[in-house]
């Protein structure tokens, strides 16, 4: 299995070193990035298998830049992550949508879990390339 | 419009004078003419009465003279002795005293001795004075009326008969007859017979003659009219007629001669002469309307032979009876005229608080609460008045308590919302430097070489830090909690409800509220209380910013930036012609704690937590502005998903 690829985008620097020391001691290969707008140019560069995206952030907001994945690169997972579980509409559309999401804030066991089950729910094919 | 009862109250007054005026000039008119008719009628009917008895006075002043003179001494001396210049002088002493036509003595063996008249005196003729011989008959005395013929009237003077003579004048009927004068006479007359030592001597007698005579009705008209006159001419005209022609009159023709040889009307003559009634009403004498009254005269032997009439000339009471009406029609239209400026002058002083209250309404309706109200008016009008300000103090009162109401009602949504906000907002602050402690303190409890000194201590951070995340998770529970009490609402409706809240408070500052609701808006799941705060907060801002006289207009409307065809989004536009926001507040608009009012005026959080709500409800509120013109925030809801 080789080094999966990991993109953290968060406008939290606290959080986005959580991320990076926590998926690094699991041998991930991980990018932070502090803004929507860095991530986009970010994504277009590089394929990731694994998104890591905060929802309230300045300039644009996760579920929208989670659309836009989606729709550019299939093959790309994204993970929803937030300690503001409000407006109430967010959680609605995340539930309908079946996106993975984790609430902030979580331990590193949390995280590792849910990127865990997010990259073994991949196709194999994927997983080879 | 205003003036519609000032009209009516003029009107009625005018209505009611000329119903009064005209009900008692058509009454009046009415009763003036009968009172007047009537009264000119019974006047007649005296005056000719009056005539009457002075026509038979003539005849009983002669009779007495007559007789006085009869039984003077020495009749038969002057027959024995033929003395008749003693009998003539005798006979003109009475001539001159009674202004006889004629006299004479005639002896008891019918030979007139002596005959007396103005122009031929002594004149002896063979024919007997009929009223002698009647006396000579019946040895008594005889007076009355006669008709002589011309014969008998020649007699006595030929030149008085044929001065007598009467020249018909427009007797068609006579005229075909070829007769064109009246020969016989119509005289008062008396004979009494003398006696001396019981013997009977003879009669003397007298008369005078009515033809052309203008003693008796000239006397008359003099007693009973007294000469008045009216416009030149005498009211009043007495008239003898012989048969149906007048012989003795003071009735003048269109020439101003005495209308001597005209004829009485056919309708009187018949009435009168023939069947012998009277007769009193209008009657066209010559060629004036009279009020007459005809009375038939009867002769010695009791039959008809002529009429005695006296009229009045109609035209005096005609003049009366005008100068009445038109004083009456005077008194009315100077009623309507008073009652046209009194009208006028009562209206202003009955209308004039009405004006005023008029005033006053459109003033409060208008927003203005507190209105000058004029003098207080007596009577009903002042209840009006007083009652109009008592319910101005009472919606005074009442905008005051519900200002107060909604206030309260925002301030409480308000603190809800600011609680929430800030709850929320703690633990998205907390949360990721939580994240943060929760991660390294783990990372570092996973390293094998920790001593348990430690390991224990970093242990107690980890079980202190999960104890953090439960109570923030617990937080954000709360805010979530007193969040949202979503129900299917019709957001134009809560908007109006909102509206009614605050549209004192705008009318107050006379800031025009007006509501532009979009057609067939879907209803939404909301939180009624709070998306009411929301629209009361921008629409309170709003007012604040604009001046006395400025509008706000509140709209809702599908966004016409579809996707695919579908309204994604509701849009409340609140617009205001206020004074701006400038560029670097609106950056700041809605950061907590932000405010440009006064302190103790706003808190700073309307906004801030406004856009909380909206935010809440998946929407967000986007703001245009231009320093001096006004702003515009703009509400973008999106439906709810299953609507779309």
């Amino acid at each position: 299995m080789s080094k999966k690829d990991i993109l953290v985008i968060d406008d939290n620097e606290i959080v986005l070193k959580s991320c990076k020391r926590i998926l690094e001691s699991e041998n991930y290969s991980v990018t932070i990035c502090s803004s929507a707008t860095e991530g986009i140019e970010i994504i277009k560069k590089h394929k990731y298998d694994l998104i890591i995206l905060d929802i309230v952030m300045p300039g644009c907001n996760g579920l929208t830049l989670s659309g836009k994945i989606k729709d550019d690169h299939p093959g790309t997972r994204v993970l929803i992550i937030s300690g503001y579980m409000e407006p109430k509409p967010f959680s609605e559309i995340i539930k309908e949508e079946k996106m993975n999401f984790l609430s902030k804030p979580f331990t590193p066991e949390e995280l590792l879990t849910a990127v865990s089950e997010i990259i073994t729910a991949m196709p194999t094919n994927k997983g080879i390339n | 419009m205003n003036h519609n009862i000032r009209l009516y109250l003029i009107a009625s007054l005018l209505g009611m004078t000329v119903m009064v005026g005209g009900i008692s000039l058509f009454f009046g008119t009415y009763l003036i003419n009968k009172a007047v008719i009537s009264e000119a009628k019974n006047r007649i009917c005296f005056d000719l009465n009056t005539a009457l008895e002075m026509y038979s006075n003539v005849e009983k002043q002669i009779n007495s003279c007559l007789s006085l003179t009869a039984l003077e001494q020495g009749w038969g001396d002057c027959i024995s002795n033929d003395n008749t210049q003693k009998m003539k002088n005798r006979l003109t002493d009475l001539a001159q005293i009674l202004n006889l036509d004629f006299s004479g003595f005639v002896k008891n063996d019918r030979t007139t001795l002596c005959r007396q008249s103005r122009n031929t005196p002594n004149t002896p003729g063979s024919l007997i004075n009929p009223v002698a011989l009647l006396a000579l008959e019946s040895k008594s005395t005889v007076s009355g009326t006669f008709v002589l013929s011309h014969e008998e009237i020649k007699a006595e003077d030929p030149e008085l008969a044929e001065f007598m003579k009467i020249k018909l004048i427009n007797r068609s009927d006579d005229e075909t007859q070829g007769l064109t004068e009246e020969m016989s006479c119509m005289i008062i007359a008396a004979a009494v017979p003398i006696y001396e030592d019981n013997l009977f001597l003879g009669v003397i007698y007298g008369g005078i003659v009515l033809n052309k005579s203008t003693e008796i009705v000239d006397r008359v008209r003099k007693t009973v009219f007294q000469n008045e006159t009216f416009k030149g001419q005498n009211i009043g005209t007495v008239t003898i007629f012989l048969k149906n022609l007048r012989i003795s009159t003071n009735v003048l023709t269109k020439e101003g001669v005495r209308a001597v040889g005209t004829q009485i009307s056919e309708e009187v003559g018949r009435k009168v002469l023939i069947e012998g009634g009277s007769w009193i009403d209008r009657a066209f004498v010559v060629d004036d309307w009279n009020i007459t009254a005809y009375k038939p005269i009867k002769d010695y032997h009791g039959s008809i032979e002529g009429v005695l009439s006296v009229g009045v000339i109609e035209s005096k009471y005609l003049d009366f009876k005008r100068n009445t009406l038109l004083v009456f029609i005077a008194i009315t239209a100077a009623g309507i005229i008073i009652a046209a400026v009194l009208g006028y002058v009562l209206s202003i002083f009955v209308l004039h608080p009405v004006y005023e209250l008029i005033k006053i309404s459109k003033k409060v309706s208008s927003g203005d609460l507190y209105p000058k109200m004029g003098k207080i008016s007596k009577g009903e009008m002042g209840i009006l008045q007083k009652t109009f300000m008592e319910m101005i103090v009472t919606l005074r009162e009442q905008n005051i308590h519900q200002k107060e109401e909604s206030e309260k009602r925002l301030i409480i949504s308000e603190k809800q919302a600011s609680v929430g906000r800030l709850a929320a907002g703690v633990a998205h602050e907390i949360n990721n430097p939580l994240t943060g402690v929760l991660t390294f303190t783990h990372m570092l409890l996973r390293r094998k070489d920790l001593d348990s000194e430690m390991r224990s201590d970093l242990e107690t951070i980890a079980k202190a830090t999960d104890r953090v995340k439960v109570i923030v998770k617990g937080l954000l529970n709360f805010s979530r909690q007193i969040k949202l009490k979503p129900e299917l609402s019709d957001i134009n409706k809560e908007i109006k409800e909102t509206i009614n809240l605050i549209e004192n408070q705008a009318l107050v500052k006379r800031v025009f509220l007006c509501f532009d609701p979009g057609a067939d808006i879907q209803k939404r799941t909301l939180d009624r209380s709070q998306f009411q705060s929301v629209i009361m907060n921008i629409l309170i801002n709003a007012i604040d910013a604009t001046d006395p006289g400025g509008n706000i207009t509140i709209s809702t409307r599908y966004n016409l930036k579809t996707q695919n065809g579908k309204h994604r989004e509701i849009e409340i536009i609140i617009t205001d012609s206020g004074c701006g926001i400038s560029p670097e507040q609106l950056d700041r608009l809605f950061d907590p704690f932000f405010t440009t009012k006064d302190v103790g005026k706003g808190t700073g959080l309307g906004l801030s937590v406004s856009l909380g709500i909206i935010e809440h409800h998946g929407g967000t509120i986007s703001v245009k502005s231009q320093i001096g013109k006004g702003s515009s925030f703009i509400i973008h809801l999106p439906l709810d998903k299953k609507n779309e």
